[in-house]
């Protein structure tokens, strides 16, 4: 028997709340930890974006991109267009090397993903040549087997449109490749077994289960869609193609710069995500991603399509001209003495490359910082993202939702509009020594990326069973301990994965880092586009290729160092 | 001799012989302050890597300084921004800045932006180049037109901005230079004034190219994408690369648009002395010479500074420059916005 | 404040009052006390959704609960009102997850010997442990085998040999059988028994096996929504169900409405439907709707041509295991027995049906 003990009648239950036991500090702690950095991160640029279009020049700033139609048109038709394909041919790609048992399908999984870690303004350049109405490689090779009357336009508005989808397709192939896997075979079995053929059990069963992930990864294009600039500035703007962030490039590059006007834009940017966002989530709502997560449960096992050497083919269509093709032209021009599509001109020389890599003094300047920013944004990005998705999956704290919302919200902002804030934010505070610093620029990218962290570690959490953390709860580890010898190792293959791809993202991002960089702290991105501007183009080619390179490299040791560790 | 006679004969031969004893004071004043700050901050929009070479020429005389920490290098629209924006918080970190853009630098003296040092070097430069004290032009670029011999005969190929208008260079056989850059208003309004509205929207209706940069339509001529770059840096041609790629200098008829590149000191700079000093260096002869003459192939203001090798001297390419300068504000404000109505 | 007033022989290792847990704006549990005497199994046995889960987890420290109090052995745990609440490593307990939560990235030594790892306790001392744990759970031979592959009845018994090695003060378990296969389980089962009784564990067992809490426990807290429905000795819920859910939960299949009356020699007897009386053998002491119920192997089928029980219609039977079912039609009664094959009846048939007066029980709503 126990002693007096409190009665609780069911009145006292609310006078409880005040006193709600809660978990021991370290949870907290992290929560408290995690908001406090989040929000130090998120909303000073935020606000700033926001005061500043208010501020300066007030209310007609506000009304002028509303003057300007043709760009809002332009950059709401080019986000719908490059969404629509880059789902189209992503999840098309999905379906087709999901379980087909099409030749050759791990190779083509593996390539189909390369454009993620090439960087979309090389692409585009790549492309410029390969596409230009006269002098375009692509075209004198058509004109020569004696298709005269074809002309392929790659510095157009289609060409803009069409890179963009050849560089953003491995997102919707990824997400939706992963929905693919995660139904349950035994699903399209009992439709089989129940008479469906197998065309109508993709269109009953299959296509409306990959719906949220089809949603999720528009989204996730459409925003980078609207918020890119390299590719409109290299293949729209010279043919009057003009975009909100070339639009926003153009009026700060002016003197005076116009920043009531150029911040206008970057609101209306974030008006437009902020509102798809919200929309998405009120369609998917709490709808999982992960289809069903039962107790015995296979993946799809793959048929034999007789199509799959069709879809092969197109797969190999793909890797060839989002990667192989723009890849080549780099080489080619830069190994060329100078750019010309006249045979009789073409001298090879190694000039080029000797000059990038020997002579010009920013490459290895912009390759070191590039280098330093992307160890330290992956790590932060990773560290961070661990703490948010932990708090919010694995804990009951008030508020964690919030945080969650929070940790999203640089997703709705264009990197263009999230430097013009950073840039406002940090002039005005003189003590604060890293305006004009590798530092600005590593507060950009961890905010800029902190989503994809958040995002990839909530999938790595969620894979891991909560009991697993419990047991060694209840066997004696303490909260730390229970971290460092259980969730740390089992999450650690997952987490080094999306290091290796939040490296590399940071290696090349550029539209945040052409408002913010000084020649001291420059990165290879805005050498290039620095290049390109003012330079020889094959000089850039030679800077781009040279890039490309050194980052397979890196990141195929980095990927065969972590098979070694997990296979351990 | 009588000693009253022979003073002022020394006095003379001592100033003759000693040079400007106040400006040998002056300077040396300068150097010792220098010593003090021993750093310099130069904001720059001169493109390419030459001005770290010319850079070097200024640390070879003034080794206590460190150029390198405070160096920003951005096209011109950054470099003014940049400075303005540190202008409006108070906080500044640059000395000394070097802009493409004439208009700005003259709203800057006039909103009291940039700091007064008349220096003795001044004098040099014809009235139309400078603002006494507060600024003058170190760089003096022109506006030209460019063929690519592979592909044109120099008969072909235009003699003056008039043959722009020809049949044979319509659609998209021009490239132009986008409207974002400082220089390229500069160039626009001075052909307008040479040549009328009429003609720019003539020039409109050859549909011509819009490139980013001059960078990209001196490429564009390489390449063969387009048959003439209109409104090229002139200097781009004269580069032994593009030579030996086939690109060819026109030096129109009715004249070429100069844009000029001021310097200046920002208001409030850090290091005074050492900003004194550049600007002393940058402004004479000797400076002129190795940055506009040897370094970047354009043109210097200073008449006793040569051009650059296979130029046409300055004086002999009818250079058009703004004449009334409040027109030219005016202008600027609404540049871009035109632009984009004759050209897009 | 430490408990116990009176100390009786197995004395309260665990003792929970009032405990409330709430799930967002649902309560899970909603004020219940329970007690737990040394070496005594006691088992929370209900369907899913009743709380049993819940309560376990929130002794363990997993779950924060609202209001209430926990202690073991002694020692406060949780205190809603003076804000007490230890973590789960400070509470000395030990619990085997319905997944077995083994852990992927260490050997089967490691998974055992991590509690006292994680005390800071090393050397022979735990060696000499988990061998004679893993001994214990006859998995002596596999304590170098990363976890990644045993079986899963294999790494059920890894998660008992962790929980047992420390020799914890109760050991929790929750569903630990559930993912077994029928005959894992049985064999299972009687090993579980066999080594409570062996070590003399206390331990809490959640289930919703009726079966499962009958053989093993030494005490049933049949739960519902959040509250105790019946707690006692596993015979006293089978024979002397409180009320109509627990009758149905432990198995008893013929259970209908009736009425009471008083009959001979004190017994009530229940009136049915279709003129049916039974005497039933205790008196139910509660007022309100009254079931009276008997277990399907109480009753006697036989031939219709024989005398005596109440007449019917045999609808269907089928054979279960040893035993056959039938299904009895009798007016708008539907009477489900339990017999040996062999009675020479078939489906169809007209039959008469009894069931002996001491095997019907009433219980209320």
């Amino acid at each position: 028997m126990i002693g007096t003990a409190a009665t609780v009648r069911r009145s006292d239950v609310g006078a409880f709340r005040l006193l709600r036991p809660r978990w021991p500090s370290p949870e907290r702690a992290l929560f408290i930890a995690a908001a406090f950095a989040v929000t130090l991160l998120v909303a000073p640029p935020l606000v700033a974006v926001v005061a500043t279009s208010i501020g300066q020049g007030a209310a007609a700033a506000l009304l002028t991109p509303l003057h300007q139609p043709a760009i809002l048109l332009n950059t709401l038709v080019l986000g719908l267009a490059a969404t629509t394909g880059a789902v189209t041919i992503g999840g098309g790609l999905a379906l087709m090397l999901g379980g087909n048992g099409v030749p050759g399908r791990g190779l083509l999984e593996r390539l189909v993903i390369v454009p993620l870690y090439l960087t979309p303004l090389l692409t585009a350049i790549g492309w410029s040549w390969i596409g230009s109405p006269r002098s375009g490689l692509l075209n004198l090779f058509l004109h020569g087997v004696g298709l005269t009357e074809v002309d392929v336009n790659m510095v157009s508005a289609g060409g803009v449109v069409a890179v963009s989808i050849l560089s953003y397709a491995p997102l919707p192939f990824l997400l939706i490749s992963d929905a693919l896997r995660g139904i349950d075979a035994a699903m399209i079995e009992a439709a089989r077994v129940h008479g469906a053929s197998r065309r109508f059990a993709l269109r009953r069963i299959v296509l409306p289960l990959l719906l949220p992930a089809a949603l999720a990864s528009s989204l996730l294009v459409f925003v980078q869609a609207i918020g890119m600039f390299s590719v409109p500035a290299v293949l729209g703007m010279p043919s009057g193609f003009n975009v909100a962030t070339t639009e926003i490039f153009r009026l700060l590059e002016n003197y005076p710069p116009r920043i009531g006007e150029a911040t206008a834009w970057g609101l209306y940017l974030l008006a437009v995500t902020a509102a798809l966002t919200f929309a998405q989530s009120v369609l998917l709502g709490r709808r999982s991603f992960a289809t069903i997560t039962g107790k015995s449960f296979r993946p799809h096992v793959p048929g034999r399509s007789k199509a799959r050497h069709l879809y092969a083919a197109a797969a190999w269509l793909y890797v060839l001209l989002a990667t192989v093709l723009p890849l080549l032209a780099l080489l080619w021009a830069a190994s060329i003495d100078f750019v010309t599509a006249d045979p009789r001109l073409m001298r090879l020389t190694a000039r080029h490359f000797a000059f990038v890599l020997f002579q010009y003094p920013k490459t290895w300047l912009a390759a070191g910082n590039s280098a330093l920013l992307g160890v330290a944004t992956a790590t932060l990005v990773t560290l961070l993202g661990l703490a948010v998705s932990w708090v919010v999956i694995r804990t009951r704290l008030r508020g964690r939702t919030s945080l969650d919302q929070l940790s999203m919200v640089p997703l709705s902002m264009p990197a263009m509009v999230f430097a013009l804030g950073l840039l406002w934010v940090y002039v005005a505070i003189p003590f604060l020594p890293i305006y004009g610093t590798i530092g600005i620029l590593l507060v950009a990218y961890v905010t800029h990326y902190l989503p994809f962290g958040v995002r990839a570690a909530a999938g790595a959490i969620r894979q891991l069973h909560p009991e697993l953390e419990e047991a060694a709860r209840v066997a004696g580890a303490s909260w730390l301990q229970s971290m460092r010898w259980i969730t740390m190792p089992l999450l650690r293959p997952a987490l080094f994965a999306s290091w290796i791809l939040l490296f590399v993202m940071a290696l090349h991002e550029v539209s945040a880092s052409i408002l913010l960089y000084t020649s001291s702290s420059t990165v290879l991105s805005v050498t290039t586009f620095d290049l390109w501007e003012n330079g020889n183009p094959s000089d850039v080619a030679a800077l781009g290729f040279a890039q490309l390179a050194a980052t397979f490299v890196i990141v195929g040791f980095l990927l065969r160092a972590r098979r070694r560790a997990v296979l351990a | 001799m009588s000693w009253r006679i022979a003073i002022p004969w020394l006095l003379t031969a001592g100033l003759m012989l000693g040079g400007n004893p106040v400006r040998a004071e002056n300077h040396a004043a300068l150097v010792a302050g220098a010593q003090r700050e021993a750093q310099l901050n130069i904001a720059d929009a001169a493109p390419g890597e030459n001005f770290t070479k010319f850079l070097a020429a200024f640390k070879a005389k003034y080794p206590f300084l460190d150029l390198a920490t405070g160096f920003y290098s951005a096209p011109t629209g950054r470099v003014l921004a940049r400075v303005n924006a540190e202008l409006d918080a108070k906080h500044v970190t640059f000395d000394v800045m070097l802009a493409a853009n004439m208009a700005a630098f003259v709203k800057m003296t006039r909103a009291g932006k940039l700091q007064r040092y008349d220096s003795p070097e001044y004098a040099a430069y014809p009235p139309n180049a400078k603002q006494d004290g507060y600024w003058a032009a170190v760089q003096a670029i022109g506006v030209i037109m460019a063929y690519n011999e592979n592909r044109l005969s120099a008969n072909d190929a235009p003699h003056a901005w008039a043959d722009l208008l020809l049949p044979r260079f319509a659609n998209r056989q021009i490239a132009l230079q986008n409207a974002a850059s400082g220089t390229q208003f500069n160039q626009i309004y001075l052909l307008q004034q040479a040549l009328g509205l009429d003609y720019l929207k003539k020039l409109g209706a050859q549909r011509p190219v819009v490139m980013a940069t001059s960078a990209q339509v001196t490429d564009a001529v390489i390449r063969g994408e387009v048959l003439i770059g209109a409104t090229l840096d002139h200097w781009r041609a004269f580069e032994p690369a593009a030579a030996k790629a086939g690109l060819r200098p026109i030096y129109p008829a009715e004249g070429m648009p100069l844009t000029l590149a001021p310097v200046g000191i920002v208001a409030g700079a850090p290091h005074p002395n050492a900003a004194k000093l550049f600007m002393d260096f940058i402004l004479s002869q000797e400076g002129q010479t190795l940055l506009d003459t040897k370094l970047y192939g354009m043109y210097s203001m200073r008449p006793d500074v040569p051009p650059p090798p296979g130029q046409k001297p300055l004086a002999e390419t009818k250079p058009l420059l703004p004449t009334n300068l409040d027109d030219y504000l005016r202008a600027s404000a609404q540049f871009p916005a035109e632009f984009d109505s004759l050209f897009h | 404040m430490t408990a116990h007033a009176t100390r009786e022989e197995g004395d309260s290792i665990v003792a929970v009052e009032g405990l409330a847990v709430w799930h967002g704006p649902v309560p899970a549990v909603r004020s219940l006390d329970l007690t737990v005497r040394r070496s005594e199994i006691l088992t929370l046995l209900g369907p899913s959704g009743c709380g049993k889960t819940t309560t376990l987890r929130a002794i363990a420290g997993l779950e924060a609960p609202r209001g209430g109090r926990i202690a073991i052995d002694g020692r406060t745990v949780f205190d809603a009102g003076r804000g007490v609440n230890l973590p789960p490593e400070k509470r000395g307990l030990s619990m085997v997850f319905q997944s077995y939560a083994i852990w992927p990235h260490l050997t089967v030594f490691e998974n055992v010997a991590f509690g006292f790892r994680a005390r800071g306790i090393g050397g022979d001392r735990v060696r000499e442990a988990v061998r004679r744990s893993l001994a214990l759970v006859g998995l002596d031979a596999l304590a170098e085998r990363p976890a990644t592959r045993l079986s899963g009845g294999q790494q059920q018994r890894v998660a008992l040999a962790r929980a047992i090695a420390c020799d914890p003060g109760v050991i929790l378990l929750d569903e630990p059988l559930s993912n077994l296969d029928a005959q894992l389980r049985l064999a299972m089962r009687a090993e579980l028994k066999e080594l409570q009784r062996k070590l003399s564990l206390t331990a809490i067992y959640v289930t919703h096996d009726q079966e499962e809490a009958l053989v093993l426990s030494d005490r049933i807290l049949v739960m519902r929504q959040g509250e105790v429905e019946q707690a006692g000795a596993p015979a006293e819920i089978r024979e002397a169900p409180a009320s109509r859910f627990v009758a149905e939960f432990m198995g008893v299949r013929n259970i209908f409405p009736c009425m009471v009356a008083g009959g001979q020699g004190g017994r009530p007897v229940a009136m049915l439907t279709g003129g049916v009386r039974l005497e039933t053998r205790a008196a139910a002491t509660s007022t309100g709707p009254t079931f009276v119920c008997f277990r399907p192997t109480s009753v006697r089928l036989f031939a219709a041509a024989n005398g005596g029980g109440y007449p019917g219609t045999l609808v269907r039977r089928a054979l279960l295991g040893d035993l056959m079912q039938s299904v009895v039609r009798s007016g708008e009664l539907e009477i489900c027995a339990h017999h040996f094959p062999g009675d020479g009846l078939s489906e169809g048939d007209s039959v008469r049906w009894s069931v002996a007066p001491d095997a019907c029980f009433l219980v209320r709503a």
